[in-house]
This record gives C-alpha cells, sequence and structure tokens, in this order.
C-alpha cells in the first residue's frame, strides 16, 4: 500500500470537521494534518480543500479568524463550531456503520449466503 | 471576502513554499514549485466562490437541463406548449399594443385629463351630433364650469403658393380660441385672437410644423407672407410644434367664421371641446351643459326640441373611447390564452419538477458533494418518469 489512496467522495468534509476538532488550524494546516494522521496515504485534491473549507464556514459547522502563523505571518484559522461538532459525531457514526457493513458483505463466504 | 480569500489562497502557497525551502531546495525554486503545485490561483478563487453562493446557479442550470430534455423527450407535446405560448404571448402583446395605443392616446395635450368635449343627443333616438354656430355661441357665453368653449370643423382644402405646387391639405376651422383652451402654443409667430373670428377680419392660417418643414424648408420669414387657402390669400401668422396635431391630425389651421349657413341653429356640424375650470368635475360640467341644452329647447323649440347635450373625455373624439369595455375583454380573453398554456405546461411537467427542486435545493450539509447529488436527483426524476408511465 505504498501509493497514496484518492480521497473517497464526500469524505473530505468529515476529515476536514475532524482535523479542525483537534485544534484550530490554518487551511494549509488542514491539509498537512490530515496528510501527517493518514501517514502520507491519503491524497487531498488542491482545488476540493479551500471550497470545502468556505462552505463549511458558510454552512456554521466552523468558523475562522485571521491569526498569526508559527512563522509569524498573517493566517486565516478554522476552529470548530458546536454543530460542527454535532456533525462530526453523527457522519462519523454514519461511516463507521457503512464500514461494518460493506466489511461484513466483503467477507461473507459461499456458507454464509 | 476577496480580499481574505486571496491573502488566504496566497498564504498557502508560501507557507507550502517555505516547508520545501526548509527541505533544501532554494528559495526561489520553491517558490516556484509551490505556485505549481498550487495550480491558478484565480480557478482556486472561483472554486471557493461556487462553493459560497454559485451553488444555486449551478443548480438552476441543471434543472433547466433537465427540463429541456424532457421536453425533447416529448416533442408533440411540446410543439403544444410552445404553440399555445407564441400565441398567448403574441396575442396579449398585439392586444396590449391596440389598448396602449388607443386609450393612452395623449392628443399632444399636457392636460388630456382636463379636456372634454360636448356633443349633442337628439333624445328621440339617442343619435349624437356636433352641435351648431348658434348653439355653440350661446354654450360659450354661459357656461362657468368649463374654462373655455371651442367648435372646429375638419375640411380638405388646397394650398398655393409661389413656393411648390398646390397641394391638398386638411384644415381644421377652429374658433379663434381653441388653441388657447387647450393651453398649446405655436412654436413660431402667434395663435388666433378673437380679431380674427370677427366677419370681415383679415384671413389667417397657421401650419402644422411637417407643412412647414416640407413645403417651406422651415424658414422662419414664412410667419407674415401670404398664401391662398382654397383660393383665398390668408396671411401665416404661426406654425405649430412637432408631434401630435390638436384637435385632429390636420396640417393647417383657420378661424371659424359664422356665416349664413353657420348661422342656422340646426345645422348641427361643429365638433365642440372645451376645459374643465379649476376643480370642476366632469360630472358637474355634464349636468351644467344638460341645462343650458334644456334652456335653448325651450328658447328655440323648433330646431332644439328634444335636444340635450353630453359632456365626456377628450377620448370620446376618436370613437375609441366607446369600445374601452370591449378592449378590456378582450385583453383578458388573451391573458386568460397564456394562462391556460402555463397551466397545461404545469400540469405536465409539475410533478417531475417538484422532485428535481426538491432534490436540487436539499440543505447542502450532507456530505455528498454536486456530483453524486446530481445522480440522485437524476434518478429520482426518472424514477418519476416511470412512475407516470405505468
Amino acid at each position: 500500500m505504498d501509493r497514496q489512496l484518492e480521497l473517497l467522495q464526500g469524505t473530505l468534509d468529515m476529515l476536514i470537521l475532524k482535523a479542525v476538532s483537534l485544534g484550530p488550524l490554518h487551511g494549509y494546516g488542514v491539509l498537512l494534518r490530515i496528510q501527517q494522521i493518514s501517514k502520507d496515504r491519503l491524497e487531498i485534491q488542491q482545488g476540493s480543500l479551500y471550497p470545502a473549507l468556505y462552505r463549511l464556514e458558510h454552512q456554521g459547522l466552523i468558523t475562522s479568524e485571521w491569526g498569526e502563523s508559527e512563522n509569524k505571518r498573517k493566517a486565516k484559522y478554522y476552529r470548530l463550531k458546536a454543530a460542527g461538532k454535532r456533525k462530526l459525531q453523527t457522519e462519523a457514526e454514519k461511516w463507521n456503520r457503512m464500514a461494518d457493513v460493506i466489511a461484513g458483505i466483503l467477507q461473507s463466504t459461499p456458507e454464509e449466503v | 471576502m476577496e480580499r481574505e480569500m486571496d491573502a488566504e489562497l496566497r498564504f498557502r502557497i508560501e507557507a507550502f513554499a517555505e516547508d520545501l525551502a526548509r527541505s533544501g531546495v532554494p528559495r526561489d525554486e520553491a517558490l516556484r514549485r509551490a505556485r505549481i503545485e498550487f495550480g491558478g490561483l484565480e480557478r482556486a478563487k472561483e472554486e471557493c466562490r461556487d462553493a459560497l453562493a454559485l451553488r444555486i446557479v449551478d443548480h438552476v442550470v441543471r434543472d433547466l437541463r433537465f427540463s429541456l430534455r424532457l421536453l425533447i423527450k416529448n416533442p408533440g407535446f411540446t410543439a403544444a406548449a410552445v404553440i399555445a405560448l407564441a400565441l398567448g404571448i403574441g396575442a396579449d402583446t398585439a392586444m396590449y399594443s391596440i389598448v396602449n395605443g388607443a386609450l393612452s392616446w395623449d392628443f399632444g395635450l399636457d392636460n388630456r385629463d382636463r379636456v372634454i368635449i360636448v356633443n349633442s343627443v337628439n333624445t328621440a333616438h339617442t343619435q349624437e351630433w356636433g352641435a351648431s354656430y348658434p348653439d355653440f355661441r350661446d354654450f360659450r357665453a354661459e357656461t362657468k364650469a368649463l374654462a373655455g368653449l371651442a367648435a372646429y370643423e375638419l375640411t380638405p382644402v388646397n394650398l398655393s403658393d409661389h413656393s411648390a405646387l398646390p397641394e391638398r391639405y386638411y384644415c381644421v376651422q377652429m374658433s379663434a380660441n381653441g388653441v388657447s383652451v387647450v393651453q398649446q402654443k405655436p412654436m413660431l409667430g402667434r395663435d388666433f385672437i378673437a380679431e380674427d373670428e370677427r366677419p370681415g377680419a383679415p384671413p389667417v392660417v397657421m401650419l402644422a410644423y411637417h407643412v412647414w418643414r416640407d413645403r417651406y424648408a422651415q424658414d422662419p420669414a414664412i410667419v407674415g407672407k401670404t398664401v391662398r387657402v382654397d383660393e383665398v390669400p390668408r396671411m401665416v401668422i404661426g406654425v405649430m410644434p412637432p408631434g401630435r396635431r390638436f384637435p385632429e391630425e390636420t396640417d393647417l389651421w383657420i378661424p371659424l367664421l359664422p356665416d349664413a349657413a353657420r348661422e342656422r341653429r340646426n345645422a348641427r356640424g361643429l365638433m365642440l371641446f372645451g376645459r374643465l375650470g379649476a376643480g370642476v368635475s366632469l360630472a358637474s360640467a355634464r349636468a351644467e351643459f344638460r341645462a343650458l341644452a334644456q334652456g335653448l329647447a325651450a328658447q328655440y323649440p323648433d330646431t332644439n326640441k328634444d335636444i340635450t347635450a353630453d359632456v365626456g373625455p377628450i377620448m370620446e373624439i376618436t370613437g375609441l373611447y366607446y369600445i374601452k369595455p370591449l378592449f378590456f375583454a378582450l385583453f383578458g380573453a388573451i391573458g386568460f390564452v397564456l394562462l391556460i398554456a402555463c397551466g397545461v405546461e404545469r400540469r405536465r411537467f409539475g410533478h417531475v419538477r417538484q422532485q428535481v427542486w426538491f432534490a436540487a435545493f436539499q440543505p447542502a450539509s450532507d456530505f455528498s458533494d454536486g456530483s453524486v447529488r446530481r445522480v440522485v436527483g437524476g434518478r429520482r426524476a426518472d424514477d418519476s418518469q416511470r412512475d407516470e408511465a405505468l
């Protein structure tokens, strides 16, 4: 499994919420954190990250404010809101159920059917 | 907003470049690579904007595309709908033009609402006529409701002079107060004065703008010159401004003089128009003229028995006024054609469309992105179509 996996459609928002839930991040930080946690096994499409951030902010799931980055630059930091926290919980739950179901199907043997 | 977006995306590129630089890439090279890695800044901003507000546009476009597909799928129905809509819109537009043109005709007047006409009505057979000169003279002398009352008659005349070949023109013979009653003014020279309608007064004429322009090449010195109208030499005293002419689309105006034929009280060939006095309503002017006509009927039973007078808005002069209700009825009927056309379209597609809208405008909070939802929306619509077909 050396090659990077492409993100499943519809999962980016959830991963952003998760990344931001671990602490305020600027946009580039979100990218780095997801890559770091996934041990660089996930490839995040350049073009989708920022639109997703804007969309999530627009939906009131995250909020942003300008702050100073590690190297003393102005950067926009995103932080999880309460609604985003709830959303993350339900989506994570859904995702886990879905993963279980799919794993169960894939592991099924002729005898079980 | 736009500036923040720019700053944020630039920060993203620079931060990445710094990371690269830290890992040993030369600073310039790092920035270059970061830019390449990020791709077009403008495109990225475009996508961010999309994520915010323009998604709705995207949805509408998708909906339209879907409608179009449905229309192509049902060519027969589409043709019927298009024809119904075309007829509806076409007829509506035509009717609107007619109604608008006919009912909002302003006669070139600034005070159209205050200008009225007076008719004689024979109560024996409700036939409407004009008025005779003696009746006009009496009305004009006695009316208090009107700020002025004028009489006119339209006749064709020959105009000849030294500047061009004789020409046939329409000529309004009008009481001298005609222009001032409707508060118009000539653009050159003067209009008629009371002196001009005194029997034996030097004959005068006023020109319409187009006559002055076409026949006299806009010669300002025309005022004071003499032309012949039906072989009578008349001095040009004024030129009326361009635009609609009053009270008819005439070419010339000359004063209306009472002669032996016009002095007969039952020679009702004159049209009367006037202007309501300040604060006087149409109804009270009507009442006054009815009373005046009754007085004349009592005084001159030979000629004026059964003759009453009616005052109406200037619109009546066109005759179109009387079919005004018909206009509105037609206008309404044709409006319904359009409504029906729209209704048919809704009945056929409303069900499907509702589902499409539903799919398109679901709160975007679920984690599916546009492409996923497009499939969902499409399938839902297809299902419902199949349901209809079954």
